[in-house]
């Protein structure tokens, strides 16, 4: 197992510029052809609202978008 | 039905660390929720029909679990553990939920206990923000507490935010015995799977926290 946590910590702080950028990476991601294949909801209350109604499992995937 | 949890690091984003609250260390991170949100199954087989269909049925077993350890004792301690390995619960709600557990052996409690101390450090750990070093050393500072009280997490990933966070504590308050001791704990434990970098910063810190003091 790396040390993910580790190599994490390492990271530089986001300066003000780059804060910018995590948006626009955000949305770049939400603009991702799979999310249009089929009917996944991005917002976590959403889902959660929707899992309720039916008492239906969520299959979740966990992404990012701050790669560089 | 599908949910897909982008992570921004975006300050202040509404659940911006999710995916540790439920388990998640790195990604993709393919897991079951229930109707509430919470896990019920982690996905580790194969990314496919049939893989995703294996474990939709164990989260479907293990709601059905949780609903015999409503009334059924022995099924409320494996109940217990299983939802512990899948972060089912929270920190807090574990504590209750360990509180109400019967009859159980002495490797039983052993293992309850590591459980709740794991979840702790989880729980600590999922609040820092990696990128922060102030984040990282007041995290340290309550880790700190814990390993005072003589409780000190067995689990990989504990382990890793447990120390980590401990050293940044430590090269904060100057203190090289303390720094020394977590990244000794570190190296003992991941030896040649520690980061290359990681590992020589620390050297770095190490050896200057040393220079400090003489």
């Amino acid at each position: 197992m790396r040390l993910v946590v580790g190599a994490v910590a390492l990271a530089v702080m986001a300066s003000a510029a780059q804060a910018q950028s995590l948006e626009e990476k955000r949305d770049a991601k939400l603009q991702a052809p799979f999310l249009s294949k089929a009917s996944w909801i991005t917002d976590f209350d959403k889902a959660r609202e929707e899992a309720k109604k039916g008492d239906k499992l969520m299959f979740a995937y966990f992404t990012r978008s701050y790669a560089k | 039905m599908l949910f897909c949890h982008i992570t921004t690091q975006i300050q202040g984003e509404k659940y911006g660390k999710l995916l540790g609250e439920k388990g998640g260390s790195g990604f993709p991170y393919l897991a079951f929720l229930d109707s509430e949100g919470r896990v019920s199954a982690k996905h580790q087989g194969p990314r496919s029909a049939d893989g995703f269909g294996a474990t939709a049925q164990k989260a479907r077993d293990f709601l059905a679990l949780k609903k015999k350890a409503e009334t059924d004792k022995a099924a409320a301690i494996e109940f217990f553990f299983q939802a512990a390995e899948i972060s089912h619960f929270t920190a807090a709600e574990a504590r209750e939920r360990g509180k109400t557990l019967a009859d159980l052996t002495d490797e039983q409690k052993k293992r309850v206990d590591q459980i709740l101390l794991a979840l702790e450090v989880q729980e600590i750990a999922g609040g820092v923000n990696w990128q922060d070093k102030k984040s990282m050393a007041d995290a340290g500072g309550k880790f700190l507490e814990l390993k005072k009280a003589g409780r000190i997490p067995a689990g990989d990933r504990e382990m890793q935010s447990f120390w980590i966070c401990i050293m940044e504590h430590a090269y904060a308050q100057k203190n090289a015995a303390l720094f020394e001791e977590g990244f000794s704990a570190l190296k003992e434990k991941f030896g040649s799977r520690m980061n290359k970098k990681f590992q020589e910063e620390r050297e770095k810190q190490l050896a200057e926290l040393k220079a400090e003091k003489k």
